[in-house]
């Protein structure tokens, strides 16, 4: 199944195909993950929503037009999930993702000392990213994963692809403001 | 000893703001998979198996609100006849002074159920002048019916005629008492 495109998956899927069914799981569950703790940045609650985001899928597969991607088209409908799951406050919150500790961020070559410098600035990057209004650090953290481009991500987010490329530059240059002390 | 002088990575801010980005939302599921996909399938329904059920939700919410609609009293037809029943007086109700019918009355009474009845029959062919403005409308035809109190008098006329006079004698009728209203109304 490796070799198989994602149109061939789909269409044997809408035969009732199962193992083609599973293997769309296998090969984008990552993504949709991402999508999914993006937007609530808690790793249960975005595994709960990457499991509901394949059976709504399995369910919704017919209308699949191939228009977009398959990928663009799960990630939406996390997005979508996810959004139902923001506004009932049911993620727990925005700011339990694990820490990286020090042992995570050291190489062999660097000292204990700059791992640990290496941590807390890694610390407060995450810190301001956080205080970024929503609209802008959803953008930006869909963006810097690299799974979609700017024409998915506007698709996923339901606005114009400049309107994406504008709110990577706005949240940006607020970072770069905040942060203007670590750089100099 | 400043952290900015320390760590190299802040000579390029904007690739720092990318990779902490990246980190934030890196990762695979543990949970999901295509067998745990398969098993929530199969858990939960389908949306649209839930319809029938809805449907006779509907259904039965339906025939309760009919059922509801034509048993309920009608409270503003049974206000009105509350409202324009006569007060109950503990005096007994006494007729008016005996009818007397003799065959001058009974002549006028058929005169003026006869005009009574030609009014009707002008305003039923109206003139020509009023018709104007509803020309081309539809007609609505009004048939001349005579009415209940004409045959009435019509008898009380045949009998006057008859013996020259007729006396009605006098009635009297019970007053209504509370109690039995009560049990009307209920």
């Amino acid at each position: 199944m490796e070799c198989v495109t994602d149109e061939e998956l789909v269409h044997r899927a809408q035969k009732g195909d199962q193992a083609a069914f599973d293997e769309i799981v296998e090969r984008h569950k990552g993504a949709v993950f991402r999508a999914a703790l993006t937007a609530l940045r808690h790793r249960e609650d975005a595994e709960d929503v990457t499991q509901e985001t394949f059976i709504t899928a399995y369910r919704k597969l017919d209308t699949f037009r191939g228009e977009s991607q398959l990928r663009t088209w799960l990630s939406r409908i996390a997005w979508n999930r996810s959004m139902d799951h923001r506004r009932r406050g049911r993620n727990r919150s925005y700011l339990h993702l694990d820490e990286p500790d020090a042992m995570e961020l050291s190489t062999p070559e660097a000292s204990p000392e700059r791992t640990t410098l290496a941590a807390s600035v890694h610390a407060r990057v995450r810190r301001e990213i956080d205080r970024l209004p929503e609209n802008l650090r959803d953008t930006l953290l869909l963006a810097s994963g690299g799974e979609h481009d700017y024409a998915a991500i506007a698709l996923m987010l339901g606005v114009k692809e400049g309107t994406v490329k504008s709110r990577v530059f706005e949240a940006r240059a607020l970072l770069r403001s905040t942060l203007q002390d670590l750089a100099r | 000893m400043t952290a900015s002088s320390q760590f190299p990575v802040t000579d390029d801010l904007d690739r720092l703001i990318g990779d902490v980005a990246r980190d934030l939302v890196a990762g695979e599921p543990e949970r999901v998979s295509a067998a745990s996909v398969r098993a929530g399938i199969a858990a939960s329904p389908a949306p649209g198996s839930a319809l029938p059920i809805w449907l006779s939700v509907a259904a039965v919410l339906l025939v309760g609100l009919f059922v509801m609609l034509t048993l309920a009293p009608d409270h503003s037809r049974s206000g009105a006849a509350v409202a324009t029943r006569p007060v109950p007086s503990a005096e007994p109700v006494v007729s008016p002074s005996p009818v007397i019918v003799t065959k001058s009355n009974v002549r006028q009474e058929i005169a003026g159920l006869r005009h009574a009845e030609a009014r009707s029959r002008r305003a039923a062919t109206a003139s020509p002048a009023t018709q104007e403005p509803y020309e081309g409308l539809p007609r609505l035809i009004i048939p001349v019916i005579e009415r209940p109190e004409a045959l009435a008098t019509a008898a009380l006329a045949t009998v006057a005629l008859d013996d020259q006079r007729l006396e009605i004698s006098r009635i009297d009728i019970a007053p209504l008492q509370l109690s039995a209203l009560d049990h009307e109304q209920h």
